[in-house]
Order: structure tokens, then sequence, then C-alpha cells
């Protein structure tokens, strides 16, 4: 279990600061997170369905359906871009505003997203320049060509990318949250021992829900420095051409996990298929460390309920 | 002189008194005497403990301050210590507190999980549009327009026209390798 103790307050005001800023003046995320890219967003779609109706259009003449078709193509990948663009702006924000420890490879991970970030930015504007001017000169092949090429890259080299980053912003804004998880942990601690040493409640089932949360919330600790680890190692790997053992180990287990819940899924059809890729470990220990949390507050809640009826 | 002797003389000079009409006279010489400042001019009109405390303040604001603190800090002091004292006291475990923390975090996890979540629909819209634009599907087959008629006349189910564009799909994929 970890103690909460009076050097880390600056700390927990930190982390308080922080979660408020996240839960109350954030609102919902997918609101408040970027108007901008909601917009972008609805915009690429309507163009899409633009470019549909022309498509299935039958009273356009062929010359200006092709005309419009150009048109339309160049305003959603326009589109497009600029939707990634602000995606990766604003992922760059964030990560920004995080505290990340105070090591040189959380520093050398912040430069290497510095310089992930701005060579796609760069990216996106030569090919939104090359699109402008393929459209300009009609060159429909062309058009095609360089819609492909950005298809692959996006998909390939920058989405991860911006996937890690945001892997990165939720990791260290779950570890914000679990520094006033703990304080409150502390403090039902506190309560917990005062309540049995003065025999004020003579079941046990205060203290056993007290175990289960202690035990839930060290296990999204458990879940979140795994996942911080991992993320550290993945970006090493893209940053270096040497073999990294602890992921090729980790991969290992993976695979060995997953020849085991298959062998254990055809006896019993209920067990839950084990994580295949690391990308997709990494997602269950976000996930998990979150879902941690909520359950540990779940119990707290129980336990102030329970303490109210039994010294009623 | 013996000290006996002097101890006695000592004891006879109790007895010495004034003479009667000395005393009465001087007595009267005082009491009839007019006093140059009497008590009352070192007297407030009226003495009253508020009369005297707003005097003290008003010409010494800070020590109003002072002990307005000092008030507090007792008055704070004793009921924390009521509190702390009282075996009820349990602020860690007050319902109150927990359920409005659990709400705040419980905001905050989903605020993280849509992060997540938003990321990859906004992946997905730009991947679609993008295959819009490099799609090679026949105009009128195209399967987005024939799905979105499909679920405009309320149909659940792929329509022929749809099962016969995945096949020229699947057609055209072939040609392309």
């Amino acid at each position: 279990m970890r103690f909460f103790s009076a050097k880390n307050f600056l700390r927990t005001l930190g982390a308080i600061a922080i979660v408020m800023t996240l839960g109350i003046a954030q609102a919902p995320f997918s609101r408040a997170q970027s108007l901008d890219i909601d917009q972008k967003l609805s915009e690429t779609q309507e163009g899409v369905s633009a470019l549909l109706e022309v498509k299935d259009s039958t009273t356009l003449s062929a010359q200006e359906k092709a005309r419009k078709e150009v048109e339309l193509k160049k305003q959603i990948v326009l589109g497009v871009i600029d939707l990634a663009k602000a995606q990766l702006k604003d992922s760059k924000e964030k990560l920004d505003a995080l505290t990340l420890p105070d090591t040189d490879e959380w520093k050398n991970l912040r430069e290497y997203y510095d310089r992930k970030i701005e060579s796609h930015n760069e990216f996106y504007d030569k090919t939104r320049n090359d699109i402008i001017a393929a459209a300009r000169a009609f060159a429909t092949d062309s058009l095609t060509q360089l819609t492909k090429k950005l298809e692959e890259e996006k998909l390939n080299k920058i989405d991860p990318t911006v996937e890690q980053m945001t892997n990165v912003i939720i990791v260290f804004n779950t570890e914000n949250i679990l520094i006033l998880a703990d304080e409150r942990l502390k403090k039902i601690e506190n309560d917990i021992t005062k309540v049995y040493a003065q025999k004020l409640v003579q079941n046990e089932d205060l203290k056993t829900l007290f175990d289960q949360s202690a035990q839930i919330l060290e296990s999204s600790h458990q879940k979140n420095k795994e996942a911080q680890e991992i993320i550290i190692h993945l970006y090493a790997q893209d940053d270096s051409t040497l073999p990294n053992r602890y992921l090729e180990d980790l991969s290992k287990k993976l695979q060995d996990a997953v020849q085991t819940s298959t062998a254990t899924t055809t006896s019993n059809s209920t067990t839950a298929q084990a994580p295949q890729s690391i990308g997709t470990y990494l997602q269950s220990l976000i996930i998990g460390s979150l879902r941690d949390i909520r359950s540990t507050y779940d119990i707290f809640i129980e336990m102030s309920v329970n303490v109210t009826k039994y010294l009623r | 002189m013996k000290p006996k002797e002097i101890l006695h003389i000592l004891q006879s000079l109790k007895d010495i008194e004034p003479r009667k009409d000395f005393s009465e006279e001087s007595r009267f010489l005082i009491l009839s005497t007019k006093q140059k400042h009497s008590l009352k001019e070192y007297l407030p009109s009226r003495v009253s403990l508020s009369g005297v405390l707003s005097q003290s303040f008003l010409s010494h604001p800070l020590r109003a301050i002072a002990f307005t603190f000092a008030g507090v800090l007792i008055i704070v002091t004793a009921y924390t210590a009521t509190q702390e004292i009282s075996p009820l006291f349990l602020p860690g475990l007050n319902q109150g507190k927990v359920v409005a923390e659990a709400e705040m975090i419980n905001k905050t996890i989903n605020i993280e999980l849509d992060r997540l979540e938003y990321f990859d629909a906004t992946n997905k819209t730009g991947s679609s549009a993008l295959n819009q634009v490099t799609s090679k599907q026949l105009d009128h087959l195209n399967q987005s327009i024939l799905e979105k008629e499909a679920q405009n006349i309320g149909t659940g189910t792929l329509s022929p026209e749809v099962e016969m564009n995945e096949k020229l799909n699947e057609i055209l994929k072939q040609i392309n390798q």
C-alpha cells in the first residue's frame, strides 16, 4: 500500500488542481476538447455526403460531374489534412501541459514527439500543396495517388504517433487521479483504525472492504506503472534500430498468454481472451487502471454508507 | 544601657498618643481642605465593559484585530478538538465528501476514456473519407450510397444491389492487384 506523506502535500494540491480542471472545467471531453476538431470532422463528413450525391446524380453531365468530383475530392482531402493537423496540435498542447518525470528518458521522449510532430506537419503541408496543384491541373490520377500516399502515411506512421501521445496523456492524468485516491485511502485508513480501536463497530465488514479497496488501488498503480514502462520502451524502439529486450520479452509473454487462453477457451468458452499485441495490452492496462480507480471509489462509497448505518 | 532597659523604653513608646483636641482639630482641617484632583477626573463618567473595550480598540485597531483573531482561533480550536475527540468524527468516511470526490473522479475518468474513443472515431472518419476519394466503385453501385439509401427506406438487411456491389468491389480489387 502507498502511504501519503507530508512532503507530497504540494504534489497533492497540484493533482487536485489538475483533476478539478479536467473533471469540472473541461466538461464532456468530446464536446469541449476541441471544437476545432469537431467542426472539421463535421465538414469532412458533409463533403463525403456531397461527393456521394454527385456520384449518384443522373442529371449532371459527365463533364460537370467530373469537375464537381475533383473539387469535392480536393475539399475532402484538405479537410482530412486539417483534421489530422488539428489533432496533432491538440495532442501537442496536452503533452506540453503534462508534468513528466524529471529523467532523461522522459525528456528524450518529449523531444522525440516534438520532432515527430514537426515532420508530420511538414508532410501534411507538402501534401496539401500537391493536392491543390493536382486539382487545379485536373490531374485525377495524381489526386488519387496523393490521397493513397496520404492514407498510408497517416495510417502507418502518423496515427500511431498520435495514439502514443494520447496514451502518455491518459497515463499521466491517471497518475494525478491516483494521488487523490491515495489521499482518500489514507484518510479512510485513519478512520477504520479509530472505529476498531474504540470498538465502535463489532463486525469485520469495514475492514474487509478497506482491504479490498487498498488491493484494487494498488493494482491500478501497478497497471499505470507498467503502462509507463511500456510507453518508454515503445518510443525507444521507434527511435533506435537496436532490438528492445524488454519488448521482446513482453511480446513472448503475451503470445504465451494467448496460447494458454486459447487452450482454456476451448474447454471453457467464457474465459476472456488475452491481449494479442503490445499495443492492445498497453490499452488494456490504461483502461484497467482507470476502471480500478472507479471500483475503488465504489467501495469507498459503500464503506461511507455502511459506517453511517453501523454508528446510528 | 542594657538591652532589657532599651526594650522597656521601646514598649513604653506605644502608649504615646496625641492630645484629644489636637487629633480632632487635625481631622477637621484635613476634611475641610478642597482637593485639587478628584477621583472622578480619572474615571469616565459611565464605566462599562463595552465602553472600555470600544475606547481601547478604537485607539488601537491592531489590538482589535489581534483580539478578533485570537477569539476565532479559540473557537476553531475548541470545535476541532471536540470533533477530533468525538468517536463519531470520521472525516475520511464522510459520505458527502466521498460521494462528491467519487463524482469528480468519475467525470475525469470518463473524459480520459472518451479521449481514446474520440481518437478512434476521428481516425475512422478520416480514413473513410479518404477511401471515398480513392474508391474505384461504380458511381450508382457505391456501397455507401446504397447503405445510406437502405437506411433511409428502413431496410435493415443488405439489398441485392449492395451484395452485387460487394462482388464488384472484389472484382475491382483483383483487377488492381
